[in-house]
């Protein structure tokens, strides 16, 4: 038998003052969840990026969101060659098709909108898919098909 | 003094979980509502006492522009454009304490509250050394100046607060927001007539202003700006241009410009939602707004903290396809859509055949953006075959837009700029919301 | 143009029928189903419905119309050097062609007219309005769709609300059926929606209003022509003028003309105009409804305004009551001036000037403020004259008096021609 005190003792010993310990941390951080702005929480968002892909569509994706209260499915894109871009936006045959990595349900109703006769080099357009049948939820990961190739696991914000 | 030790520790849990929960649970200073993801957000204090600072920083667009911008938020805390919507009710003795950390004086005028305060004197028009007019208000001075404005709320309605301090160019920079007066008594109210009655949970904002992004580039980087030139490219609603609007409330791409524009109701039904939708159209900019809601009219029931009433309290409100609100001028409107035909697929189809896709645009872009069916609410089950329903649960969606349609677009991208979305869900609701 | 009375009765119907159905589908091209199955055909079957019916048939162009020769050029973009004979100016537009065989209807293509056909109907009938899209002859290369927005309607339903984002637009060689049925009578204005700011700017805007049930003398007023179910006969009229309001931005009309690209937040007009004419051309006569040859032989006729049929001129007798049907679909606020008359501003936004509680809130002005996308019901009493005499009603806003910036009067303009009682035969129809 060694004189060495099981860590489960010196808890049980000392638990007055480590729950104390413990709830000045909580206070602390309750304090500063409540008075501290909302920016420091902000979450790293990125979207796969994928070269092949961008060079073939002209396009590089920069943002998947739900807005219209869940009820619309935002892509956003920035144009890097408008001759493929535009290409892209005519395609009309293969309008990009969102699938929810989880459940495989797609959204495909989209507005894949021409905001105008010509797209700017540098300049971020977005297309609307109506949210069919809830298929994509907050916090999911989707996979953009186009008739050029896929994007994958790209978060929905 | 180990008892006195051993007693701090038994009641030191105790302390620091009351600690907790008072943090949780008892307002701030000045505090936001629960954030919900669509519709006003209000700003209230228990003592109606504000802490603003005007302050730079920057906003996106859509089209991924990001513009310097200058505005109120709160002090302490992070910068947003449009200021916070500040809702007191009438009668209550407001205090805004303006930090200033511009630097170059600046201030708040309170259009449509009498009697204001500047450091407890009659706020005034300033004038410099040369006995020229240098502010139209009581100013803040340049780095880190302050003055505290007080009034007593007036009339319950809608009003801006704004920059009385250079002003063409301050204003452009986005020193601007609402102050919301409330009813004592009937918060469901507008004002203090019975037939202001709005649904509480329906009450939206709409803050318009425009945005030229060449006098924001001079401004930050510190070069004069001809303002002959001026040009507006950007227009926007609560600080936002479509599709931002019709994005929630503190969505996390728009840090610094949390207040959407999303419309989302229910048909009008008398038993189940007879209230109307608010709508608190304020005007920031310099030049009229023309703002077209698609799908039904708005009835216009005050005018820059006025009922549209007669001298003996007599209805003078009236019905509109077209909201035209004036530089500085806030309107109030009740809104509901109706059911009118109730078509529904079985026992009142729609009377036109329904087109085919290849009948609709669906490139070059896949222009349009229709659910396959018109029956509200109807589920794929109820729908005959052939037609299917792409809608979340076969909800409706308007547009509303400026009709000067140079401003709904993105830097002249179209289906942009100062636009958003009236989403109608079917009468029950929208299963899985 | 043509100001339609709503014909009642099932005659018309019939006859429409093998127009607007089966052959308007007819000229379509063989389409393919994208992204989803083919679905058949006619998939609601029509309703019985005990109302009065009427179907028009619209079909959406380009075209070239003509503004005054003796305004100052904008080099190098007005006039037009692509304009055809009689023209100068590139427009896109909607054109009447009901009752037209599918022959006559694909003639039309490049065939414009601004302002678009005045449109009215009665409350409570049930409305179709096929849409036939027949592209753009100057531009091949664009796919552009085309819709209507029926600005204003109540209640409307995104499938029958023309926006392409939020329902469907129609593509080049296919067609498409609105139905509305109207319960709200007053002053609209129909546009395309399809890239609304730059159809909109392009021409495709015009008047539609909806008649009151009271007309029929069963709701408490004599049988008559009112402008809203008032019952109190304070919205009678004997004679009504209607006035789409645009705004010209030459050098965009150019661009699309060229193969260019606008910048459409440069907007800056250069043209004012009332029903697709600007002063003096406001003044003259209607033009014959799309008949070329018509117009040319006949001298009362000017070729130059055969794709601007719409006269502004207002004439009416002494004493008699005359509605001004005011709508604006150019981006800025004008203001609508008379010498001489009150105007009393009795409907907004297709909507009797009553609170909810009936208190009444007519204006009486001189002055008439109309926003982008806003409509007005004015009414007046002719003065009495002994001899014809000449009012003008123009734009307060003097920078639409012009044309081009250039001298002399233009724009917005026009005049109201009043003549002793008894002179001029019941108004045959608006703008008449």
């Amino acid at each position: 038998m060694t004189l060495v005190t099981h860590w489960s003792t010196v808890i049980r010993r000392q638990a007055g003052r480590i729950l104390i310990v413990l709830l000045a941390l909580g206070f602390i951080a309750a304090v500063g969840w409540r008075f501290a702005g909302s920016a420091d929480a902000k979450p790293n968002y990125a979207v796969p990026q994928d070269g092949r892909l961008e060079s073939k569509l002209g396009v590089r994706i920069t943002q998947a969101a739900l807005v219209g209260d869940g009820g619309l499915v935002e892509i956003r894109y920035t144009v890097l060659d408008n001759q493929r871009a535009s290409a892209f936006q005519n395609d009309v045959k293969h309008p990009p098709l969102l699938k929810n990595e989880k459940s495989g349900k797609q959204a495909w109703r989209a507005a894949l909108m021409k905001q105008g006769h010509e797209l700017r080099p540098g300049q971020t357009y977005y297309i609307l898919y109506l949210n069919n049948h809830n298929a994509i939820k907050r916090g999911d990961k989707i996979e953009i098909s186009t008739g050029s190739g896929k994007l994958a696991h790209v978060p929905v914000r | 003094m180990p008892s006195l030790n051993r007693a701090l520790r038994r009641v030191a849990p105790f302390a620091l979980v009351a600690a907790i929960i008072g943090v949780l649970v008892v307002p701030g200073p000045q505090s936001s509502a629960a954030a919900p993801t669509d519709g006003l957000e209000c700003e209230t204090s228990p003592s109606n006492s504000f802490s603003l600072t005007a302050s730079g920083g920057y906003i996106s667009t859509p089209d991924g522009n990001s513009i310097y911008m200058w505005s109120y938020g709160d002090t302490g805390g992070s910068f947003q454009f449009p200021g916070p919507t500040l809702c007191v009710e009438s009668g209550a003795n407001v205090t805004v304490v303006l930090h200033n950390a511009l630097s170059e004086p600046t201030s708040i005028m309170f259009p449509g509250q009498n009697k204001v305060l500047a450091g407890g004197k009659p706020a005034q028009p300033e004038n410099d050394a040369n006995g020229n007019l240098s502010s139209l208000t009581t100013t803040a001075a340049a780095n880190n100046g302050s003055v505290t404005y007080t009034f007593v709320a007036g009339a319950p309605g809608t009003y801006l607060y704004q920059s009385g301090t250079d002003v063409q160019k301050q204003q452009q920079m986005g020193l601007f927001g609402a102050l919301v007066v409330r009813t004592k008594g009937h918060p469901d109210q507008e004002n203090g007539r019975a037939d202001s009655t709005f649904d509480p949970a329906h009450e939206y904002l709409y803050m318009l202003s425009e945005v030229d992004p060449d006098a924001h580039l001079a401004v930050e980087r510190k070069r004069t700006y001809n303002w002959n030139n001026y040009t507006p490219r950007y227009f926007m609603i609560n600080g936002r241009s479509m599709p931002d609007t019709i994005a929630p409330n503190h969505a996390e791409w728009l840090p610094n410009q949390p207040y959407g524009a999303l419309i989302h109701i229910r048909p009008y039904d008398e038993q189940t939602n007879p209230r109307p939708a608010l709508i608190r159209y304020l005007n920031a900019g310099t030049t009229n707004y023309p703002f077209h809601p698609h799908g039904s009219d708005e009835q216009l029931i005050a005018r820059d903290g006025h009922p549209a009433q007669a001298p003996d309290g007599k209805d003078l409100s009236y019905s509109n396809f077209l909201i035209d609100p004036a530089p500085g001028q806030t309107v109030d409107t009740l809104m509901t859509w109706k059911d009118a035909e109730h078509w529904n697929s079985a026992t009142n189809p729609v009377p036109v055949p329904l087109p085919q896709l290849q009948d609709q645009i669906v490139g070059p872009g896949t222009e349009t953006w229709f659910s396959e069916s018109p029956y509200l609410g109807e589920s794929d089950a109820q729908l005959p075959p052939g037609v299917v329903q792409n809608n979340q649960c076969g909800e409706y969606y308007h547009v509303a837009h400026s009709h000067a349609l140079q401003q709904a677009t993105n830097f002249g991208a179209s289906f942009g700029g100062m636009m958003t979305l009236i989403r109608i869900d079917p009468p029950a609701g929208c299963p899985g919301q | 143009m043509s100001d339609r009375a709503t014909p009642r009765g099932l005659s018309r119907r019939a006859i429409l029928a093998g127009v607007a159905g089966a052959a308007g589908w007819a000229i379509l091209p063989a389409g393919s189903s994208v992204g989803a199955s083919a679905r058949p055909r006619g998939l609601a079957v029509p309703a019985e419905v005990p109302n009065p019916s009427t179907e028009i048939h619209l079909a959406g162009t380009d075209g070239w119309v003509s503004m005054p020769g003796d305004a100052p050029a904008i080099p190098p973009f007005w006039p037009d050097p692509l304009a055809r004979e009689n023209s100068n100016l590139y427009v896109f537009g909607f054109r009447d062609v009901t009752g037209m065989s599918p022959d006559e209807v694909t003639a039309q293509r490049g065939k414009a007219q601004i302002s678009a056909p005045m449109l009215s109907f009665d409350q409570e009938t049930d409305v179709k309005i096929t849409l036939t899209n027949l592209g753009l002859s100057m531009r091949p290369d664009l796919t552009d769709g085309h819709t209507v927005h029926w600005h204003g309607f109540q209640n409307a339903i995104p499938l029958f609300d023309g926006v392409p984002e939020l329902s469907i637009s129609v593509p080049i060689g296919r067609d498409f059926t609105y139905f509305y049925r109207p319960h709200d009578p007053g002053t609209y204005m129909y546009h395309c929606h399809f890239e609304d700011v730059e159809h909109v700017q392009m021409g495709m805007t015009g008047m539609l209003f909806v008649r009151p049930v009271q007309n029929d003398g069963t709701h408490g007023v004599p049988a008559g022509t009112y402008a809203y179910n008032c019952g109190d006969g304070s919205t009678r009229y004997d004679r009504e003028f209607a006035f789409m309001m645009t705004e010209i931005w030459a050098e965009s009309h150019y661009r699309d003309a060229h193969i260019q690209v606008n910048d459409w937040t440069d907007f800056e007009p250069s043209f004012f105009a009332l029903n697709g004419r600007v002063y003096p051309d406001t003044v003259k006569p209607n033009a014959p409804d799309f008949d070329p040859v018509k117009a040319g032989a006949d001298a009362r006729y000017d070729p130059r305004l055969q794709y601007q049929p719409i006269s502004s001129l207002i004439t009416c007798n002494s004493g008699e009551r005359v509605l001004l049907r005011l709508a604006n679909l150019g981006y800025r606020n004008h203001a609508v001036t008379v010498d001489g008359i009150d105007l009393t501003v009795v409907g907004k936004d297709a909507g009797l000037l009553r609170g909810r509680d009936g208190t009444p809130n007519y204006q009486v002005t001189n002055t008439v403020e109309i926003g982008p996308g806003e409509s007005r019901d004015v009414i007046f009493e002719a003065p009495a004259v002994d001899r014809p005499t000449t009012f003008l009603l123009y734009d307060r806003d003097y920078v639409s008096l012009t044309n081009s910036g250039g001298r002399g009067y233009g724009g917005q303009m026009t005049e109201i021609r009043v003549y002793p009682t008894g002179t001029l035969a019941p108004q045959a129809g608006a703008n008449t």
